[in-house]
Formats: C-alpha cells, sequence, structure tokens
C-alpha cells in the first residue's frame, strides 16, 4: 500500500513537470527499483526511505526535465475538449439538413482525433516493440471487449431508465436537448465510460507491470470503436418510447458494430505493425 | 566533491561496467552502490536514463526464468567511444594533478 502511494504521487508530480514518454520512461525505473528491492529481501519502508520524498526525488531529476512540458500537456487538453465539444454542437446543428454520410466521416475522423489528442499517444518507432505489443494486444483485447460490453449494457439501462421517464413524464429528462440529439449522448456516455474505466485500471496497473506503452493502443481502438457505434446510431430507428423492442435493438445494435470495430481496429493495427516491422 | 565532477565520474564508471556485461538496471545500482554507497539511487537510474536518451547505451527486452521481460542495457559504438574519450582524459587528468604536485 505504501509503495503504490509512494508511486501514485510520484507520478502525479512528474505528469505535470514532464513530458509523457519521460514520466514512463521513469516510472518503469522507479517501479523496478520497489520489485526489485522487495524480491532482494528489502522492506518496502526502508526502499521509500531510501529515495527520500516525492518531492526531493523530483527535483533531482530537475536536468530531465522539458520546461514545455505542462504547456504541452495543457495545449493537448484544451485541443481535445474543444474538437470533442464542437463535434458534438457540429452533428446537433447539421443533422436536420438529412446529410447523414458526410456527418458521419467527419465524425469518425474528428472523434478520434480528439481522443488520439486527448491520449497523449506515443507513436515514436523507438517506443513500439512488435513482439512485446503483440502479446499486450492480445491480453487487452479481452479486456476492452469485456469493458465495452459491460459499459454497453450500462447505456442500455441508461436509455431504458430514459424511455420510462419520458413515457411517465411525457418530456425528455432534463439537460437532454430534443429526441434525435440523445442518441449522440449514448456513444459519448459509452465510451467516455469505457475511457474512465481502463484509465483507473490503467493507472492501478502500472504500478505493477513492465510495460507501458498500451496507452496508443487502448485510445487507437477505442476511438475506432467510438466511431463505428456512432455511425451505427445514425442507422438505426430514431424515434424514442414508441416500442419497446425497437428501443432494445437500437442499442444492441451500435452494441454488436461496436464490438466488430474493436476487432478491426486489433487487426488493422497488428498488419500496420508486421509492415513497419 | 564537486557535484558535476561526480556525475562525469559516475558515468564513465556506470558506462565501463554495463560495457563489461549486459545488465538491468537494479544490478546496475546495486553494484554502484558498493563502490558510491553516499550516493542516491535515484541518482544511478537518472545518469542511465540520460545515457540511454543520448544513445551511448540502448535497451532491450530479455529473458529472465522467472517472471516477466526485464529490461536490459547495452553499451553501443557511440558509448564505448564516449568510454574511450572518458577514460583518456580521466588518465590525462590524474597525470596533471600528480604533477602539480597533489599526492
Amino acid at each position: 500500500m505504501q509503495k503504490a502511494v509512494y508511486l501514485f504521487k510520484l507520478r502525479l508530480k512528474l505528469i505535470l513537470r514532464f513530458a509523457t514518454k519521460d514520466v514512463n520512461n521513469i516510472m518503469y525505473d522507479y517501479n523496478e527499483y520497489f520489485e526489485d528491492g522487495v524480491a532482494d529481501g528489502k522492506s518496502v519502508s526502508d526502499l521509500v526511505n531510501s529515495l527520500g520524498s516525492t518531492t526531493n526525488v523530483v527535483k533531482s531529476l530537475e536536468d530531465e526535465r522539458n520546461i514545455l512540458a505542462p504547456l504541452k500537456l495543457l495545449i493537448r487538453l484544451f485541443i481535445g475538449f474543444f474538437l470533442l465539444l464542437n463535434t458534438l454542437i457540429y452533428l446537433d446543428r447539421v443533422y436536420s439538413d438529412g446529410n447523414m454520410i458526410t456527418t458521419s466521416i467527419i465524425f469518425i475522423f474528428v472523434s478520434f482525433g480528439s481522443i488520439w489528442i486527448l491520449s497523449g499517444a506515443d507513436f515514436s518507432k523507438r517506443v513500439i516493440r512488435v513482439n512485446d505489443l503483440r502479446l499486450q494486444i492480445y491480453k487487452n483485447l479481452k479486456r476492452i471487449i469485456f469493458l465495452h460490453l459491460a459499459v454497453s449494457a450500462m447505456s442500455v439501462l441508461f436509455i431504458l431508465l430514459s424511455v420510462l421517464y419520458i413515457i411517465n413524464y411525457e418530456k425528455l429528462p432534463m439537460g437532454v436537448p430534443n429526441t434525435m440529439s440523445s442518441f449522440y449522448f449514448v456513444p459519448l456516455f459509452r465510451t467516455s465510460s469505457v475511457v474512465a474505466f481502463l484509465a483507473i485500471i490503467k493507472i492501478i496497473k502500472d504500478y505493477r507491470t513492465t510495460n507501458v506503452n498500451t496507452y496508443p493502443l487502448i485510445f487507437w481502438i477505442l476511438g475506432v470503436t467510438y466511431s463505428v457505434n456512432t455511425v451505427a446510431n445514425k442507422f438505426s430507428v430514431s424515434t424514442v418510447g414508441s416500442d419497446f423492442f425497437v428501443d432494445l435493438w437500437i442499442c444492441i445494435v451500435p452494441m454488436l458494430v461496436g464490438l466488430v470495430g474493436a476487432i478491426c481496429s486489433y487487426f488493422t493495427y497488428n498488419m500496420i505493425l508486421k509492415n513497419r516491422g | 566533491m564537486n557535484a558535476q565532477i561526480k556525475k562525469g565520474i559516475l558515468e564513465m564508471c556506470i558506462l565501463h561496467v554495463v560495457s563489461e556485461k549486459e545488465m538491468y538496471g537494479y544490478d546496475i545500482m546495486k553494484k554502484m552502490t558498493v563502490y558510491f554507497p553516499e550516493v542516491n539511487e535515484s541518482t544511478f537510474y537518472s545518469i542511465l536514463r540520460r545515457l540511454n536518451k543520448e544513445g551511448a547505451t540502448e535497451t532491450f527486452f530479455g529473458e529472465v526464468s522467472n517472471g516477466p521481460k526485464r529490461k536490459y542495457y547495452r553499451v553501443t559504438d557511440i558509448g564505448k567511444k564516449r568510454l574511450e574519450v572518458n577514460i583518456k582524459s580521466w588518465k590525462k587528468i590524474n597525470i596533471i594533478v600528480e604533477d602539480i604536485g597533489i599526492k
């Protein structure tokens, strides 16, 4: 527990001052220090004391620091959220035109791009090693699919509750602009839940595993899954509350399409890496 | 001793150790603390990372009998040259210091 807290505090301080790549390298070394120290027979408190406080550790790493890193982080967050928000607004405006295909294609690129930017994905060739990554892909794919299904089930519940609400009160739940827009929020809800899920699991896992390069992969798969989901939503029936089974079908189709999307992304990503070699 | 000088010496020693045998981080650090017990562990890792960034060493993941793959360090051609240069300067400085009269 003490080790997890120490590493978490260290990582938090590092993220605000160093570039993501450097943070990952540094965290790897400190994680290894704890793991090997314990294997060597030392106690965790001894190891923590030998390192000193996290503040001092970060101070000692001053010369590895990139002054621009926090600025880059801020810019990245700003652009990411800006893109996501504007995409939603754009879609809401354009839907009435009935130009579904263009809208969907634009949305695919923008949503993928914004998630990619938000994640700070690092695709530099030096960092990714194909053999390790293939193993990670297998391990993570199961997790991603499971989480996707779990969160889709949650959004089914979410929509059913909204349907019940509408039937009861004959109006929309607060915060939803109009009937059609509620279907844009479903993929957003689903994806952001999966992102939150994975981020939490990743933070916990990072302090126990040696491989920290799964971020690009996870968000790449998510981005495509999210986009495919949205396309599926656009082509499904769009009346709320008229028929229970129709609404259920509306939820299941995007879920299945999203699953197919995740699997396709996995194979595509694998192929790209194989050709890069 | 002056911090900069110490860092330079530590760097030379670490490069030498890695050039003799490929090792992973913790082993390198353990060996170094035997000779430099007063130096903080973070410093060794920091030097290793810098050497890696500058291309003097490179990392690879190697097999270990029990557990996950480990990140090993090995010296590159750039690193070997750098070590040579460092050792030459070190020997020169030693001679100069002796010549001045410091025993």
